[in-house]
């Protein structure tokens, strides 16, 4: 490195700067000549400034060395300026001393006069009012007379002009609106002198209307004790007083005559939701809607044309009327004024009537007794307190133990309590007989033992005990048909009625209670009588509204042999026919003849209806009839031997509507199920009814079969949906379905046999029937009345299904279920085949059963 | 559809309980929840047992009528499923069967 020689290249500003190594210890450097680097920059700072004489020169010196130097400056005083503007006022000096108290100036010259004469004087300052304004007198005039003030006027001024806006006085008194202010605002009188004057203060604000006597006429007013609105002869009509707890009083007597207070509108209603109003509709028709009770749920307690309503939440719907004077309802009182089906209808007598049809202009209406007391007590004991009430008494003479022979004979005394008086019967138990259920029964029908005299003095109450009854012949002691009473043609000169058949014979009579003292038999068409329990017994016909009659005595009644049954109702008797039939009555002549009263009873129906009981459900007394009416039909009509499941779910829980009618036996409802009271209905997903048999254990074949469904509501959906349904891999099939648009298919066994329903409606009643092997036909039922088509089809060659029970609402497809439906349906079952009559029939009684026991109507 | 998804035969032993609570209190077989194979979906293959309030709430007998909740049986059974919680939201479609030709 010593003999080696470095250049090294420095930039800086312009000229390079060279670096030269020249030998191992020494470092040499040389600079190239040009300009140096820039150096600091310089300050300057100010020093001493001296003020020189007038008239010398400035001067300036700068010490110190680069960059850090002083400026020290020495100015010559300027000669003398010219004078300033003049300074501001000074601050206000201390108030001087009080001056001396001057004269006494002049009085004041103000003499009111009061209101302008022309006959008067005036001096100056006197004041005068004229024309509602006040003037100022300002030249005496020489004590001229008759300067008339005015505003232009060189002899007045105008101290105060009238106003614009108010156009009588403005009377301010009693302060600057002190404590005792009154503001009154008058108003003109108008043509007939009455005017209203207005004030506010004192205790409030009042308008009062005065005549021009100023004789008070009406007045409102708003106090801190409340609200007034009246008129001067009355009592105040309306107030507001809060001196008595904040009470509102409307009050509408003048003292001379009856005022009305009107509402409008909602009525008066109750912080607690209920209310007082006008009502709803005016269901019942004939009124003007009434006045009306209404609870917070909207139900109605209304009184109207007379007459006390208990209407359902909307406001149409009648529940029942009470004081009906003494019109009794007709078939006009139906759905158009609210009726419904269980609508009661009560006289001022007490009397009722229930509605069992409501259809327009045929509404049927039956004499409706609430349940009836009974008391029993041993004699000997107090008899309770009848008080001219209707009361079923039985009265026993001794004690009996069951499975011992009775002791003595014991008389059962059975007394009929009401307004008419009483009648009592007696039924004896003989000594000796052992007390038990079928040695009572036995002694009762052997008619031994059982007779009840009816007592002809006071007989008169003994419908109270009757409620819909059938009258069944029972001939001697046997309990054949119900063809065995019958009417002859004690109709004076009218004809037997052609619905009673040939010889008149009454297929069905039904035994109603009506009124006191009497009740109607009444045809299963539309024929009535009347029986009175008079002496002699009479019957009066009351055909519908037609009220012809022809009064018999109770010798109209025969047997269909032409015997009579009773040849005098005064010597008539009555017995009990069955213990087991425990309202059971006889009539039987001093003979052998007798004619059994009894209640519609049928064993199928009563185990039905037992069942569906002891599953919960509530069965009215309506639906028992109609149920146990709809089995009779068919027994006697034929059909119901053909039926072999019928389900009748309108009791609202799964149990009841799983219950078949027929046998008892119960199917399942799985999934997704709707139990409306009414119908169910499957939620189109999940939910079906698996009926447990197989259509060919159930009797059904490909040349008698049958399958029904009572469709309240078809499904919505616009594709294929089973109310009940069967397939299987053979194609062996029972089913019953809405298609894609609008038309109902079956099949029963087999492909081509599916007669389809030409209707575009998917509601009603549909029975679909396989009779021979080439037969088939679907029907329907609607409001509309009875329409079928029928397919004739080639023999059936399948077999029946003998693997796959159908289900309902779903189709059963080999085990699976499918084609879900959600719709409504109130009955549906399979069975044999039937005539096309019997069809019909079948689905007329499917409708009033179904009808009957829910309210609704089929669509 | 709100329910438990499950497989054929735990689906077959919840019917069959179900069954068995009713035949052992003397009663008919009214009501099953049932059980829906599945076509489609995230869960096909499998078993769907439906359990909405619909079918939770049916009235079963009684006045006022039972329903499967006043059962412990049921209750038992949601909770061997997993209880209430468990409970999955599918597609109803996927437990629809092929609709049929009504005359097929």
């Amino acid at each position: 490195m010593a003999n080696n020689k470095y250049n090294l290249s420095v930039t800086e500003g312009v000229e390079p700067y060279k670096l030269s190594i020249v030998d191992g210890t020494e470092l040499q450097l040389s600079l190239n000549g040009g300009q140096g680097p820039i150096g600091p920059a310089n300050t300057l700072a100010i020093g001493t400034v001296t003020t020189g004489a007038t008239g010398t020169p400035a001067a300036a010196t700068i010490t110190g060395t680069a960059p850090t130097q002083t400026l020290n400056l020495t100015l010559p005083r300027g000669a003398t300026g010219n004078t300033g503007a003049t300074g501001a006022t000074g601050a206000t000096g201390a108030t001087g001393a009080t001056g001396a108290t001057g004269p006494a100036g002049a009085d004041a010259l103000w003499n009111f006069r009061g209101e302008y004469s022309g006959g008067l004087s005036y001096a100056i300052g006197d004041v005068v009012t004229y024309g509602g304004e006040t003037f100022y007198r300002t030249d005496a005039h020489g004590g001229n007379t008759g300067d008339t003030p005015s505003n232009v006027s060189p002899y007045w001024d105008l101290l105060a002009a009238k106003g614009e806006s108010i156009s009588n006085a403005l009377l301010l008194s009693g302060g600057a609106m002190d404590t005792d202010a009154i503001i009154t605002l008058d108003t003109t009188p108008d043509g007939n002198g009455s005017y209203l004057e207005s004030t506010i203060g004192g205790d409030g604000f009042s308008t009062l209307q005065y005549t021009g006597s100023q004789s008070l006429d009406y007045y409102a007013s708003i106090t801190p004790n409340g609200i007034a609105i009246g008129r001067n002869t009355d009592a105040n009509i309306i107030s507001l007083n809060t001196d008595v707890a904040s009470n509102l009083t409307m009050t509408s007597d003048n003292g001379t005559s009856v005022q009305t207070t009107s509402f409008s509108g909602y009525g008066i209603g109750f912080d607690n939701g209920s209310s007082v109003i006008k009502g709803t509709t005016d269901a019942g028709l004939g009124g003007n809607n009434g006045v009306a009770l209404k609870c917070s749920l909207a139900y109605e307690l209304k009184w109207d044309t007379g007459l006390l309503y208990t209407m359902e939440p909307d406001g149409f719907t009648i529940r029942r009327v009470d004081h009906c004077r003494n019109i009794t309802p007709t078939t006009f009182d139906d759905n158009t004024k609210g009726f419904v089906i269980g609508s009661i209808w009560t006289l001022d007598d007490g009397r009722s009537y229930v509605c069992t049809d409501n259809t327009t202009y045929n509404a049927v209406w039956y004499p409706y007794s609430p349940a009836l007391p009974v008391f029993i007590w041993n004699e000997g004991d107090p008899e309770p307190v009848s008080q001219n009430v209707v009361a079923l008494q039985i009265q026993a003479s001794g004690a009996v133990t069951e499975g011992q022979p009775i002791p003595n004979n014991i008389n059962i005394t059975i007394t009929f309590a009401g307004v008419g008086g009483t009648c009592s019967y007696t039924l004896q138990l003989t000594s000796g007989t052992v007390f038990n259920s079928t040695t009572i029964a036995a002694s009762l029908a052997s008619g031994l033992y059982s007779e009840i005299a009816l007592l002809p003095a006071t007989q008169s109450n003994l419908v109270y005990n009757y409620n819909n009854f059938v009258a069944v012949d029972i001939g001697a002691g046997n309990y054949a048909d119900l063809t065995g009473i019958s009417l002859t043609c004690n109709y004076g000169t009218a004809s037997a009625p052609a619905n009673l058949g040939a010889g008149g014979v009454i297929q069905y009579c039904t035994f109603i209670p009506y009124g006191i003292g009497q009740f109607i038999i009444q045809s299963y068409g539309t024929r009535q009588w009347i029986c009175s329990f008079a002496n002699p017994i009479l019957w009066t016909e009351i055909t519908n509204s037609v009220s012809t009659s022809t009064k018999t005595d109770l010798s109209g009644i025969v047997y269909s042999n032409g015997t009579n049954l009773i040849s005098s109702p005064v010597y008539s008797t009555v017995t009990s026919a069955s213990s087991a039939l425990g309202s059971n009555i006889v009539f039987f002549n001093s003979t052998t003849s007798q004619a059994q009263v009894t209640d519609i009873y049928d064993a199928d129906a009563n185990a039905y209806i037992t069942s569906i009981k002891a599953s919960g459900a509530v069965v009215s007394d309506y639906q028992q009839k109609a149920i146990t009416q709809f089995i009779l039909d068919g027994k006697s009509t034929g059909w119901w031997s053909s039926i072999k499941r019928l389900y009748l779910p309108i009791w609202g829980s799964a149990t009841p509507n799983a219950t078949d009618m027929v046998s008892l036996t119960s199917g399942s409802f799985v999934g997704g199920i709707t139990h409306a009271l009414g119908y169910v209905q499957g939620d189109g997903t999940t939910g079906y009814f698996s009926t447990t048999d197989t259509p060919s254990s159930l009797g059904m074949t490909t040349s008698g079969g049958s399958c029904f469904a009572l469709v309240n509501q078809a499904d919505s959906r616009i594709d294929t949906r089973f109310f009940i349904g069967q397939t299987d891999a053979s194609n062996r099939r029972v089913y019953l379905n809405q298609t894609g648009t609008s038309t109902i298919a079956t099949t029963l066994y087999g492909a081509g046999a599916s007669p389809t329903n030409s209707s575009t409606a998917r509601n009603g009643m549909f029975l679909s029937v396989i009779n021979a092997t080439n037969s088939r036909y679907l029907k329907r039922i609607s409001s509309e009345g009875i329409a079928f088509t029928i397919t004739v089809t080639t023999n059936d060659t399948t077999l029946p299904s003998t693997l796959r029970q159908p289900y309902v609402m779903a189709n059963n497809n080999n085990g699976t279920a499918a084609n879900f439906s959600d719709a409504r349906l109130g009955v549906y079952g399979f069975g044999l085949g039937m005539s096309s009559i019997n069809g019909d029939k079948f689905s007329i009684s499917i409708k009033r059963l179904w009808e009957t026991c829910t309210g609704f109507n089929i669509p | 559809m709100i329910g438990f998804i499950t497989t054929q035969e735990q689906a077959e032993a919840v019917n069959s309980a179900i069954a068995k609570a009713q035949t052992d209190r003397g009663l008919p077989v009214c009501w099953l929840v049932g059980s829906y194979f599945i076509y489609s979906g995230e869960h096909e293959g499998k078993t769907f047992i439906p359990c909405n309030e619909l079918i939770m709430n049916t009235p079963l007998i009684g006045n006022p009528p039972k329903t499967p909740m006043d059962f412990p049986e049921f209750t038992q059974i949601v909770s061997t499923l997993g209880g209430l919680e468990s409970r999955i939201n599918i597609d109803p479609q996927d437990i629809s069967p092929p609709i049929q030709p009504e005359d097929s």
